[in-house]
């Protein structure tokens, strides 16, 4: 019995090595993703003291442009990443709060990832981030069959470094990483199809647990917490039918909070997809914020109370 | 007719029934020792029995029986 | 409770330990025990339905008590047809009633007479067809005096709720099953690892090869209409293997687990897929089933009409499979998977011999190989019937195969999901071919080998279990009003 573990772990890895990749299983293992996760995290490890930080999930890092703010004197960093939750919130919270120090936190809290289990995202962490404590305690919490055979395989690759000479892409398909986090789509014009149905983002209890403990934390830190949601297209937006739960329950932490959505209301013309803002959405949306949220302002007030 | 005789004359039945040689059947003899014997010939060598010696079982006798032991009672039964 | 859920891991790690270390000394306490067990397992599903198994077993188990006691022939035949009757009217309204009010309908709408719609909205309660056949069973073996009516109140009604084959059997005869329940019973190491290797590869079947495959099965009955000729013949064949997988997967946990209680229950497959013919895979396919069908239905026919010669067998055994073909759903498609079933036993009454002859002419190393892959074919197209929305479904389904080009550039999307599942299906066939003559696939697997191989073996199992457990990880939670 003992021995169990030993041979699931050889079985795991042998597997991982010799199988083709298209056999569809719960072992995932790819380097290299579009939201560049490994680009990001590898350039966090070098960063130091930030003004603003982003956290959140797609809406966070093809939404907001650090070169934009740079323009303001802002200087920003965006650890959004493709399908974020809270579970990964945490993780990057507890990683690199400390080094980014920022003064602003930006917390994008789109509702759609409160009802996501968040596999997916954590085995794009697994395989393009650094497998350490935090990333540990993040798979035994989700305990889920998928994240457990990533992070042995992907543990393994590490140990061995098999994956020391990869190189990720700055450049890839329309993507591209800009320096601070961010990714920029080349232009295109809108293109998605709306739901027929309506739909509800049921959240998840142990999601919203994580929120709050995230929250906790935060507010801790003596940075200044706010919360956005990023644009989507409004035609979207108002197919969401427990669109307002999340709005009063996002208001109930007495934390500034802004509905881009509805303060916006972009047409079609700003976005390429449901989700997400084209550069010229982008442009707009974050001149906008730096005004609305007067966040010059935040970060000197902040610099002045507890920095000096 | 005693059950020897018996016996030895539904053995023959048997052999041509099931197509095959050399069945010599027991009284303890079951259908699970015979290969050939199946749900298909049971009722072959139902008619077949019952047309040798001109007799008619009921369903409920066919269906109590469970070796050839009872199969010979039932016809002792009935010829005697 | 589903078997391959952690409800039920938890279940029975309670059930086991109280019933080993508990109980172990006394009989009448671990069937009582095992009693609420079952009536708590069937429970967790619908409580409400838990009525119609006391009701079938309390009505069996009084009127067996009246037939076995000193009464005339006449009157033991009036007790056993009231029995029956109670038994299938039940079945008859929870799974039926709607078919034939439907049914009905459409025959008057056919001379242009318009009925109203009546159907009502029953559900149907899981195990109801494998419950009643046990204990109609029991009382039909007491009237034909193969039995001996029990006054074991307890041990009858654990009998009949039994929770390892309550709700997808095997169905169980008393005359296997209840005397095991008079006995004490012994724990014993060997035959509770047998009973592991058992559920192991139970799991197996269930796990990685049933839900795996009937994915892509799915997928493709789904836009059947959208396939090539080659994706529905794939995905007709895909699903002989999902069905097989699942349902002999559900029946090896269903075994071991009852040996790990100390009961053996009877062998359900047998390697079916290796027939030679329709009747043969119907002797290795759900074989509790089949028996049940051949000495409650077939024989008794088949005696009543055995002086219309070959009629009156073709007969019996064209109705024994319409019912058969009924007994697995209410629906016409049910009724013609049947009657094809029929006609092929039918068929292999009659050329029996001349089979037998062409065997030797052709020579049996080329007739084998021959045969198993014509009743493979055989029975997947009669599956095609049985898998599809409707009997009309089957027939666009079949006609689609002729029609549709062959290969479509289609074929080549998901090429590596569908490799990977021909890939598992290969690997399931081989154990099966292996263990063809045992009582499961993996039963003596590994015995000469050393330990370490032998364990590495069911480690493999284990690992693959978990590779392809099928998790729910929908993200997108779209909820419709």
């Amino acid at each position: 019995m003992l021995m169990l573990p030993v041979f699931l772990a050889t079985f795991t890895v042998l597997w991982g090595l010799f199988t083709p990749s298209f056999i569809k299983d719960n072992l995932n293992y790819k380097l290299g993703s579009d939201s560049f996760l490994y680009n990001r995290i590898r350039e966090a490890k070098q960063v130091q003291n930030v003004d603003v930080l982003v956290l959140g999930a797609s809406q966070a890092y093809r939404g907001f442009d650090p070169r934009i703010f740079e323009e303001q004197g802002i200087r920003l960093f965006n650890l959004g990443s493709s399908n974020q939750t809270q579970i990964q919130t945490e993780v990057l919270i507890k990683t690199y709060l400390e080094r980014l120090h920022p003064k602003v936190i930006l917390f994008v809290v789109n509702p759609e990832s409160f009802s996501m289990d968040g596999v997916e995202s954590s085995i794009d962490f697994l395989c393009n981030g650094v497998i350490d404590n935090q990333v540990t305690a993040m798979v035994f919490r989700l305990n889920s069959i998928k994240t457990y055979f990533t992070f042995v395989y992907a543990g393994f690759r590490q140990l061995m470094g098999m994956d020391n000479d990869f190189v990720h892409p700055i450049q890839m398909e329309h993507d591209e990483y800009i320096s601070g986090g961010f990714v920029e789509k080349e232009y295109q014009p809108y293109r998605d199809v709306l739901p027929n149905d309506s739909v509800r983002w049921i959240p998840r209890h142990f999601q919203m647990e994580a929120f709050e403990r995230n929250i906790e934390t935060l507010k801790k830190s003596k940075s200044c917490i706010i919360f956005v949601q990023a644009p989507v297209l409004r035609e979207f937006d108002s197919k969401i039918m427990n669109a307002e739960w999340y709005n009063q329950y996002f208001a109930s932490f007495n934390v500034p909070y802004y509905n881009y959505t509805q303060i916006l209301n972009l047409p079609k013309s700003f976005f390429y997809d449901n989700f997400h803002l084209n550069q010229h959405g982008v442009d707009t949306f974050n001149n906008d914020l730096v005004e609305r949220l007067a966040l010059k302002q935040k970060i000197t007030e902040v610099t002045m109370t507890y920095y000096h | 007719m005693n059950q020897q005789t018996l016996l030895s004359e539904l053995s023959e039945i048997f052999n041509e029934v099931l197509d095959k040689e050399g069945i010599v059947l027991k009284p303890d003899t079951h259908a699970g020792d015979i290969e050939e014997w199946d749900s298909l010939t049971h009722i072959q060598l139902i008619v077949a029995i019952e047309k040798h010696y001109k007799i008619r079982f009921t369903s409920l006798e066919i269906q109590h029986w469970k070796n050839v032991g009872d199969i010979c009672q039932s016809i002792l039964d009935k010829t005697m | 409770m589903l078997f391959n859920t952690g409800t039920f891991a938890i279940f029975f790690i309670i059930v086991f330990i109280s019933y080993w270390l508990f109980l172990k000394n006394s009989v009448k306490w671990q069937n009582l025990f095992l009693l609420v067990a079952s009536y708590v397992f069937y429970g967790w599903w619908d409580w409400r339905f838990l009525s119609l198994i006391f009701l079938s077993s309390l009505s069996d188990y009084l009127i067996a008590l009246k037939i076995d006691a000193p009464i005339k022939p006449k009157s033991a035949k009036i007790w056993v047809t009231i029995s029956i009757a109670i038994n299938l009217i039940m079945l008859g309204f929870f799974k039926y009633y709607n078919f034939f009010v439907d049914s009905f309908i459409d025959l008057f709408a056919l001379f242009d007479v318009e009925l109203s719609k009546r159907s009502l909205n029953i559900i149907l309660p899981v195990g109801i067809s494998f419950y009643t056949f046990q204990t109609m069973s029991y009382t039909i073996d007491v009237y034909r005096k193969q039995l001996k009516a029990t006054r074991d109140f307890v041990s009858f009604f654990a009998f009949v709720s039994f929770f390892p084959q309550l709700v997808a059997g095997p169905i169980e005869r008393a005359s296997n099953l209840l005397g095991q329940f008079y006995i004490k019973r012994q724990f014993d190491y060997e035959k509770s690892a047998i009973a592991m290797r058992q559920i192991l590869w139970g799991l197996f079947q269930k796990v990685v090869v049933a839900d795996n495959v009937g994915v892509v099965v799915n997928q493709i009955f789904d836009n059947y209409q959208q396939q090539s000729g080659f994706s529905l013949i794939l995905g007709a064949m895909l699903f002989s293997f999902q069905i097989y997988g699942d349902f002999a997967g559900y029946s090896n946990i269903a075994v071991g687990v009852a040996r790990l209680l100390g009961f053996q229950l009877m062998q359900n497959f047998q390697s079916p897929y290796f027939s030679q013919n329709i009747t043969e895979i119907w002797r290795r396919w759900h074989i509790s089933l089949s028996t049940w069908l051949r000495d409650y239905l077939y024989t008794p026919l088949a005696i009543k009409t055995r002086n219309w010669g070959s009629f009156g067998i073709a007969f019996s055994t064209m109705l024994t499979f319409l019912l058969c073909g009924l007994w697995h759903g209410a629906a016409w498609k049910f009724v013609i998977f049947g009657a094809f079933h029929g006609i092929a036993l039918t068929y292999d009454i009659f050329t029996k011999k001349t089979r037998k002859k062409w065997r030797k002419q052709i020579h049996q190393k080329i007739y084998d190989p021959i045969s198993i892959l014509l009743t493979f074919s055989y029975w997947t197209f009669t599956l095609i019937i049985f898998r599809a929305q409707s009997a009309k479904d089957a027939f666009i389904y079949l006609k689609s195969i002729i029609n549709k080009p062959l290969f479509t550039p289609d074929d080549l999307s998901l090429a590596g999901l569908k490799l990977t599942m021909v890939g598992i299906v290969v690997f399931f066939m081989a154990f099966d071919y292996m263990g063809r003559n045992k009582t499961f696939a993996i039963e003596t697997t590994g015995k000469p080998w050393p330990n370490i191989g032998r364990f590495a073996f069911y480690a493999f199992l284990v690992f693959l279990i978990f590779l392809f457990f099928q998790t729910d990880g929908d993200a997108f939670i779209y909820f419709q009003f």
